[in-house]
C-alpha cells in the first residue's frame, strides 16, 4: 500500500489563542486504509481534519495529498476536492431545496460540467441507496438519511479521501449502523481512504488503525489490538476501555481463569468456550 | 414537580402540505423525583415531547400540567417565564444554544435572565465551569471557538447554574470523550439524588439509560410505545426491535453466551460487574 497523505511536523495555533492546538503531528495515511482518530474534547481532531483538507493552514510543517500541499494556494482546491468532510450536524450542511440542488451545488463549486454533474448525482445516490429521494427537501429526512446524502454530495466530488468528523454521533444505532456500513462500502468497493473520527470505541476497534490524540499531540498510532490492550494509555488520553477488555477484567476477578484481555465479543465469547469444554 | 401529560397531540406545520403529526394521544405522569429515560429511533417524537415541557412547542391537543402550572391546547398565551426557572433543558444541539461573546457571560445568562445578582451568576459560573469539567481559561473565550464537546459542556453549564427543579436531558453525552461522557452522567446522577430533582433523560445509550433511570418510556411512531422499570423493558427484546432498538451490551453478550453454550443467566441489574458475577458461577459449579 502507498502512502496517501502525509502529516509532516505540523503545529497549528488559533490567531486568538495563546495555547497551540496542535503541537508538531507527524502521520502518514495509506491508500485505502480506514484510521479512526479519538481522544479526548478538545485534543485538536477537529482541528486536523481541517487541517488536512486545507481549510486551516499549518504555522509550521506541511500536509501533503497524494503530491499536492495545502500551502501551494494553486494546489489547495484540488486537495479540497480530493478530501471531503462530513461534519457532525446533520441540519447545519444543507443549501440546497431539494436533494439532488444540494449535491448539485457542491459539484458547480468544483466547476463539474452539466452532463458530467448529472452522471455523477445518480451514481453517488445509488451508492448510499437514497436514490428515490432526489426531490426531497434534506430537512425532512432522518438523520442517518441526511449523513447519507452528506456522503453523497461528497462521492460525487470524487474524493480519494472521505473524512468523517464525528459524523454518526447525533443518530441513533440504526442510523449510526447505516452510515457506517455505506462508508465501509465505499471504502471496500472503491479503495476510497476513511478518515474517523469518532469517540465510539466499538467503531475505532473495528477499523485498521487507531489514531490516539491527546492535547494536541499524536499520543499513540497504531492496530487496534495494540492501542486498546493498553489501559493506561486509554485512560490518559480520556477514553475508556472497550465493554469486552472491562468484562474480561472483571471475569478473571471472579476468578475465572482467562489469560487475556479480548477486545470483541466474540472473541470472548469464543474463549470462554473453549475454557469450558477443557474444563 | 409532578408532570401529567394527557392526550397530547403535536402537528408540526398545520395545514401545509408538509404537516406532519409527531406525537399522538399521549398521556404520561411522571411523579417528582422519578429519574426518567426516554428511548427511541430517530424521528420518533423524543424532542418535540421534551419541548413541550417548558411551553417551548404548544399542544396541538391535550394538557399538560407542571406542578402548579398547567395548561392545553388552544389555551391564551401563557408566561412561561416562571416555569422556565424551574425546568432546565439541555438541547440535542449544543450550539443552538449558545449565544454569548464569552462562555462566562453565557453561563451567567440564566441565573440574571432569572433575577440573581451579577456577582452571584459570576460565582455561580465558576463553579459550574468547573463542574463539567472545562479548564478555568475558557471562560473568556468565546463559545462558539470551541471544540464540539467543550460547546457542549458549556450547554450544560449553562443549565445547571440555574438550579432547576426538573432536569431534561436531550442526549445530553452525544460528542463527549468516553471518559468526560461518564463524568457527566455521573454529575447528572448526583445532582439528581442530592438537589432531589426530577430528570428526564433523552438517550441512545442502552446502558445509561439501563444504569440510571427508574423508569423507562420507549417512544415509537410518536407514540409512547412501552413503559416500565429496566428490567421490564430489557425483557422484551422482540418488542425492542420493533421500534428499532437494541439491548444493553451486557444483554447482547449474554445472548452470544447463551447461543454458544446453552446456559441461561437473568440479569437485575446491567453492569458488567452484576454480568461477570452471573457467568462466574458457572466456573464455581453454581448455576450450570
Ligand atoms: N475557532 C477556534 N478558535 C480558537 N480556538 C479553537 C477554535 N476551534 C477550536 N479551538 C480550540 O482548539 C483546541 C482543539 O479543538 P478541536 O476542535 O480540534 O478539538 P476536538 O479534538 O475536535 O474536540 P471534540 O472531541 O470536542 O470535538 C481546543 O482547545 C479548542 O478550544
Ligand atoms: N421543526 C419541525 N418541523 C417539522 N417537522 C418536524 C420538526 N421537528 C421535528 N419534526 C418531525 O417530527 C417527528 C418527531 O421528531 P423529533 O421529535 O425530533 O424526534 P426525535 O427527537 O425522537 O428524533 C419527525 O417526523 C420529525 O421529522
Ligand atoms: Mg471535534
Ligand atoms: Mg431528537
Amino acid at each position: 500500500m502507498s502512502e496517501i497523505l502525509k502529516v509532516n511536523d505540523v503545529s497549528f495555533k488559533y490567531p486568538a489563542e495563546t495555547e497551540l492546538a496542535l503541537k508538531n503531528v507527524t502521520l502518514s495515511c495509506m491508500k485505502g486504509e480506514w484510521l479512526s482518530v479519538t481522544g479526548h474534547n478538545g485534543s485538536g481532531k477537529s482541528t486536523l481534519a481541517k487541517l488536512l483538507n486545507g481549510l486551516l493552514l499549518p504555522d509550521s510543517g506541511n500536509v501533503e495529498v497524494e503530491g499536492l500541499f495545502t500551502t501551494n494556494m494553486d494546489e489547495l482546491w484540488e486537495i479540497r476536492r480530493r478530501v471531503g468532510v462530513v461534519f457532525q450536524n446533520p441540519d447545519n450542511q444543507f443549501v440546497g431545496t431539494s436533494v439532488r440542488d444540494d449535491i448539485a451545488f457542491g459539484l458547480e463549486n468544483f466547476g463539474v460540467p452539466r452532463d458530467e454533474m448529472i452522471r455523477r448525482i445518480d451514481e453517488s445516490v445509488k451508492h448510499v441507496g437514497m436514490e428515490q429521494y432526489l426531490d426531497q427537501e434534506p430537512h425532512l429526512l432522518s438523520g442517518g438519511q441526511k449523513q447519507r446524502v452528506a456522503i453523497a454530495g461528497i462521492l460525487a466530488q470524487a474524493p480519494s479521501i472521505i473524512i468523517l468528523d464525528e459524523a454518526t454521533s447525533m443518530l441513533d444505532p440504526m442510523g449510526r449502523k447505516e452510515v457506517l456500513e455505506t462508508v465501509r462500502t465505499l471504502n471496500k468497493e472503491k479503495g476510497i481512504t476513511v478518515i474517523s473520527i469518532t469517540h465510539d470505541l466499538e467503531e475505532a476497534l473495528h477499523s485498521d488503525r487507531v489514531l490516539v490524540m491527546n492535547k494536541g499531540r499524536v499520543s499513540a498510532l497504531g492496530a487496534p489490538s495494540d492501542i486498546f490492550s493498553n489501559t493506561s494509555l486509554i485512560l490518559d488520553a480520556g477514553l475508556d476501555t472497550p465493554f469486552s477488555v472491562k468484562l474480561s477484567q472483571k471475569l478473571r476477578e471472579e476468578g475465572v481463569p482467562l489469560t487475556r484481555d479480548y477486545l470483541t465479543q466474540e472473541e470472548l465469547v469464543k474463549a470462554l468456550w473453549t475454557l469450558k469444554s477443557g474444563s | 414537580m409532578d408532570i401529567k401529560i394527557r392526550q397530547l397531540e403535536h402537528r408540526y406545520m398545520p395545514g401545509s402540505p408538509y404537516e406532519r403529526l409527531a406525537l399522538k394521544d399521549i398521556s404520561l405522569d411522571i411523579s417528582e423525583g422519578t429519574f426518567l429515560a426516554l428511548i427511541g429511533h430517530t424521528g420518533s417524537g423524543k424532542s418535540t415531547l421534551i419541548q413541550h415541557l417548558n411551553g417551548l412547542l404548544k399542544p396541538s391537543s391535550g394538557s399538560i400540567a407542571m406542578g402548579d402550572t398547567a395548561w392545553a391546547a388552544g389555551d391564551k398565551k401563557m408566561d412561561m417565564k416562571p416555569l422556565r426557572k424551574k425546568v432546565g433543558i439541555v438541547f440535542q444541539y449544543p450550539e443552538h444554544q449558545l449565544f454569548e461573546e464569552t462562555v462566562e457571560k453565557d453561563i451567567m445568562f440564566g441565573p440574571m435572565n432569572f433575577g440573581e445578582s451579577e456577582t452571584e451568576a459570576k460565582e455561580r459560573a465558576k463553579e459550574m465551569i468547573s463542574l463539567v469539567g472545562l479548564p478555568e481559561e475558557v471562560s473568556d473565550k468565546s463559545p462558539f471557538d470551541l471544540s464540539g464537546g467543550q460547546m457542549r459542556r458549556v450547554a450544560i453549564a449553562g443549565v445547571l447554574a440555574m438550579k432547576p427543579d426538573v432536569l431534561i436531558l436531550d442526549e445530553p453525552t452525544a460528542g463527549l470523550d468516553p471518559s468526560g461522557r461518564n463524568e457527566i452522567m455521573e454529575l447528572f446522577y448526583n445532582l439528581h439524588h442530592d438537589r432531589k430533582l426530577t430528570t428526564i433523560l433523552v438517550t441512545h445509550s442502552m446502558e445509561d439509560a439501563a444504569k440510571y433511570a427508574d423508569e423507562i418510556v420507549v417512544m415509537h411512531q410518536g407514540k409512547v410505545f412501552m413503559k416500565g422499570v429496566p428490567a421490564e423493558i430489557f425483557q422484551q427484546e422482540e418488542k425492542l426491535k420493533q421500534a428499532s432498538l437494541d439491548v444493553p451490551e451486557t444483554v447482547e453478550f449474554l445472548h452470544k453466551w447463551q447461543a454458544a453454550s446453552g446456559e441461561r443467566h437473568e440479569l437485575s441489574e446491567f453492569t458488567v460487574a452484576s454480568l461477570a458475577k452471573a457467568l462466574a458461577s458457572e466456573w464455581k459449579g453454581g448455576v450450570s
